[in-house]
């Protein structure tokens, strides 16, 4: 299983070179997978060119072409389906290349937690939507001449799109020089919402289905700047970078304290995607560069947008303390406890490495963090938070943080 | 006087709907009409009123021979293709009165740059920036520091091939000039085989915003006009895919579009009268027949994006059936110069939606799309309520073969966009091919369409109040840091 972003591209006349527009597909989408990315063009008589792409790494020319990043290698290929080759990416459970080609070929059964983005050697750029509507599917165009697809609204807008639709769970698009049909699959179509892409794993430039990402993590920081209004008190907000601050400035607007751009990064990389440990606290360490003047002797609360292990926090925390000089260093987590593990396609670490479950009592989770006070938003905040932005809470798949032992009906 | 002997020129599904439309006349007039093939609608309107086929080349040559045997006392010419190559001069030669205009008056539409040169020379509102070409390396140069454009073939070709190029980001360039060189060569390439014009490649300032159809009726003197239309030129769903004539428009809830105001129409109706008029002046001939004018909210507001010298189509389905009046008449009253002194009205709380059906490989692989068959329920069609138009087909063996371009329009009329939604979708399924897949627009005249519609309306709407209300309605300034300032004034 894993996170991926991904893009197709497709024209509808003579003359592109789809590539020179997916290059800057790669900055935005690095944020769901690891450094090196994976594009397959197809040239003008129908051949897929395959390569793996490093930053600033060339990519092959073609008029109509896939690119992705993910966490997981087997989350893209090159299948043989009958006389077709096709070329796909996707996201969530990974699943079968047969399995993808019979849902190319119309004959599949719906997948329920996996999206794919493919392109044929018969030049037809295909992507589904899984039934669950876990992972997100977005269609744009550009004037007469490209249509594109992605899971990530602001791809489209970033190779110069135009949004045209959120394709609805259960269903597969088909464009090609001939065609475009959405249609839907069989198949008991949900629309449960992936909770993480609206607090982390989504740009905050995106939309899921309309619903504008920022907008719900603004609404986020708020609800949990008036929980902490109750019993902290504090001289300045910090956000964690990179996500978490867009939380820790509107906390702080809420609060009415100021905020202080107090940790940089030294590097942009994401940090919760990492499987190995010492990787991860690499990745950690490049975004922790404390500016000490901001900090020393201050009582600072630093926001951040989760919490899985605590690695980055029980860091962050020891640089603001022991570093900086902080003289209160509380702690608050704009998603509710994640107590288990997503088995529904994003990386997560195990329950058992899972700082929420680990120390179930506060006092405990506090002491391992070193920090002088922890909150986390409240599911009914958050169930609140969707409710603001529109989204049923029935339609937000918050398996994640449940306690209960009940499976979601998924 | 009501003439009762009529002439259609044209072979397609706006001409199939005239003539309908014509039949119904109180003064039952005997319909003929002049077609390069035999469309089977028009075919069966002609057979039952009395009038006769004639198969021939839309030309001057064609329309002798049909005057010669129909003897007509009004010809009334459909598409722009007749118009170009001097169809209604022949007829002002033969003394027959026309509906549809002579060449030097079709080159608003024929010529993209004669359009807009005449809207500049006469400082008619709803203009924009254009560059016309013959040679292909000044277009080239041209084209690569131009930012966003519209690069257009200078003469009208069939609602093909007009590609617009946004360069809003910078970075993206390189694959965009691409784009735009390849463009720029397809254009010279097609237009080298017609040699009626000078320009080959027009290139304008790209706008973006919502697009509308303003058509008028005008007989020389004064104009009729008619609903605005919506027509959606991308032949995919949801706007994508290439620009093609168009696959669907909508009208209503009566005389009006969801998105557009009174205002903004007005305007638009402005703009196209004051067209016309410097048209009559620029060429000292009267304008009889119909001024289509394609328009976009812009943020300079109603902006003319090009015109053209007939009915569109399919938005020809859409006004007619907005209309509450005789159609024979009005078109009587054009000829005769008298538009001012006749009453007419439009259904006041209809809501019309027409849509195309297209043989898979429209517009761009007619090869593929062409000698499919089509089947047509006409009696379920009918029993939901619309009616059907044929366009380019023929009837051989029972069967409807395609010729490759739009091959069948429907229309539904009802009292709301849903009910009419929902109408025109079902009435679609008993369209069929037995060989072949058929293409149709599912998205016109859906709330999701129009919605969207709205909001992009709203969101131009706000920008263009914005610069009107900065003095900034008629101007556009570039300023090149360090450079030349350069003052675009539209007034």
């Amino acid at each position: 299983m894993g996170v991926s972003g991904f893009v197709g591209v497709i024209s509808f006349h003579d003359g592109w070179d789809v590539s020179k527009m997916l290059r800057y597909a790669l900055p935005v989408l690095r944020h769901r997978g690891n450094d090196t990315a994976w594009a397959a063009l197809l040239s003008n008589d129908n051949k897929f060119v395959i390569q793996e792409v490093k930053e600033d790494g060339n990519i092959p020319s073609g008029w109509a072409g896939l690119l992705c990043l993910y966490t997981n290698n087997a989350s893209r290929g090159l299948v043989k389906c009958g006389n077709t080759d096709i070329a796909y990416c996707i996201e969530g459970i990974v699943v079968k290349p047969m399995e993808l080609c019979r849902l190319v070929n119309g004959d599949g059964e719906a997948l329920a937690y996996t999206s794919l983005v493919a392109l044929t050697s018969g030049g037809e750029l295909i992507a589904y939507r899984p039934i669950t509507g876990l992972r997100n599917l977005v269609l744009g165009a550009y004037g007469f001449d490209l249509a594109m697809i992605s899971n990530e609204s602001s791809t489209i807008n970033a190779l110069g799109g135009e949004v045209r639709l959120f394709i609805e769970p259960g269903s597969i698009v088909r464009a090609s020089k001939l065609n475009l049909s959405v249609s839907k699959i069989a198949g008991n179509a949900r629309s449960k919402l992936c909770v993480m892409e609206f607090i982390y794993l989504s740009r905050p430039d995106s939309e899921v289905d309309g619903h504008p990402v920022y907008e719900f993590r603004r609404a986020l920081a708020r609800r949990l700047a008036l929980r902490l209004a109750k019993w902290v008190d504090v001289d300045v907000v910090i956000g964690m970078p990179e996500t978490g601050i867009i939380y820790g400035i509107k906390a702080a607007e809420t609060l009415r304290k100021p905020f202080e751009y107090a940790l940089l990064n030294i590097e942009r990389r994401r940090s919760a995607l990492k499987d190995d440990l010492l990787d991860k606290v690499s990745s950690v360490h490049l975004k922790l560069s404390p500016v000490i003047s901001a900090i020393r002797g201050r009582r600072v609360l630093l926001v951040d947008d989760s919490l899985l292990t605590g690695i980055s926090i029980k860091e962050a925390s020891q640089a603001l303390r022991h570093r900086a000089g902080a003289r209160e260093v509380h702690v608050a987590i704009a998603s509710p406890r994640i107590i288990r593990s997503c088995p529904y396609g994003i990386d997560m670490p195990p329950d058992n490495q899972l700082l929420a479950n680990a120390f179930s009592n506060y006092a405990d989770a506090q002491r391992v963090l070193e920090v002088d006070s922890l909150t986390w938003l409240s599911l009914d905040d958050l169930y609140a938070t969707a409710n603001e932005a529109g989204i049923d809470g029935d339609h937000l798949c918050t398996y994640c943080l449940r306690g209960d032992k009940h499976e979601l009906d998924l | 006087m009501i003439r009762s002997k009529v002439l259609i020129v044209g072979d397609g599904a706006r001409e199939h709907a005239i003539a309908t439309r014509l039949s119904l006349s109180v003064h039952e007039p005997r319909i003929s009409a002049l077609v390069t093939h035999e469309n089977p609608g028009i075919r069966r309107i002609v057979e039952r009123s009395g009038g006769e086929l004639v198969k021939s080349g839309l030309d001057p040559r064609g329309l002798v021979s049909a005057v010669n045997r129909v003897n007509p006392d009004l010809v009334i010419i459909g598409p722009e293709e007749p118009q170009f190559a001097g169809v209604a001069d022949k007829a002002a030669e033969l003394g027959v009165p026309t509906f549809g205009v002579p060449r030097s008056l079709a080159m608003i539409e024929q010529s993209k740059a004669f359009a807009r040169a005449l809207m500049w020379k006469y400082r008619i509102p709803g203009r924009i920036a254009f560059r016309a070409f013959r040679d292909i390396n000044e277009a080239l140069q041209y084209i690569s520091n131009a930012g966003s454009v519209a690069i257009k073939p200078a003469r009208q070709s069939g609602g093909k091939g007009v590609r617009v190029f946004w360069d809003r980001l910078a970075y993206l360039r390189d694959g965009i000039n691409e784009a735009k060189v390849s463009q720029v060569f397809a254009v010279s390439r097609d237009m080298a085989t017609y040699d009626d014009i000078d320009a080959r490649i027009v290139v304008e300032e790209a706008v973006t915003g919502v697009e509308y159809t303003v058509q008028v009726i005008s007989d020389g003197k004064s104009i009729i006009a008619l609903p605005p239309i919506q027509d959606n030129p991308h032949v995919f769903d949801y706007d994508v895919g290439p620009e093609c004539g168009g696959m669907g428009a909508i009208v209503g809830p009566g005389p009006s579009l969801p998105f557009l105001t009174q205002e903004e129409y007005e305007e638009s109706v402005e703009i196209t009268r004051k067209s016309l008029e410097a048209l009559q002046r620029e060429t000292g001939v009267k304008y009889v027949g119909v001024l289509g004018g394609q328009f976009m909210l812009t943020t300079y507001g109603p902006t003319l994006i090009e015109y053209y010298s007939r009915f569109g189509d399919p938005e020809a389905l859409n006004a007619l059936a907005m209309l509450n009046d005789d159609l024979l008449e009005m078109m009587e009253a054009a000829v005769d110069g008298r538009l001012s002194s006749i009453k007419y009205s439009f259904k006041r709380n209809a809501v019309a939606i027409s849509k195309a059906v297209a043989p898979m490989g429209y517009p761009h692989n007619r090869d593929l799309a062409r000698g499919r068959s089509i089947t047509i329920d006409m009696d379920g069609i009918r029993k939901l309520g619309c009616e059907v138009y044929l366009g380019s087909v023929i009837e051989e063996g029972g069967l409807y073969k395609t010729l490759g371009s739009r091959a069948v329009e429907v229309l539904a009329v009802g009292s709301t966009y849903r009910e009419t939604y929902e109408k025109i979708e079902n009435c679609i399924t008993h369209i069929k091919s037995p060989d072949w897949q058929l293409i149709h627009r599912r998205d016109i005249g859906s709330r999701e369409l129009i919605e969207k519609r709205i909001k992009d309306a709203e969101h131009i709407r706000t920008v263009y109040r914005w610069r009107r209300d900065h003095g900034l309605g008629r101007v556009r300034i570039d300023w090149v840091p360090g450079g030349e300032i350069t003052i675009y004034d539209y007034t």
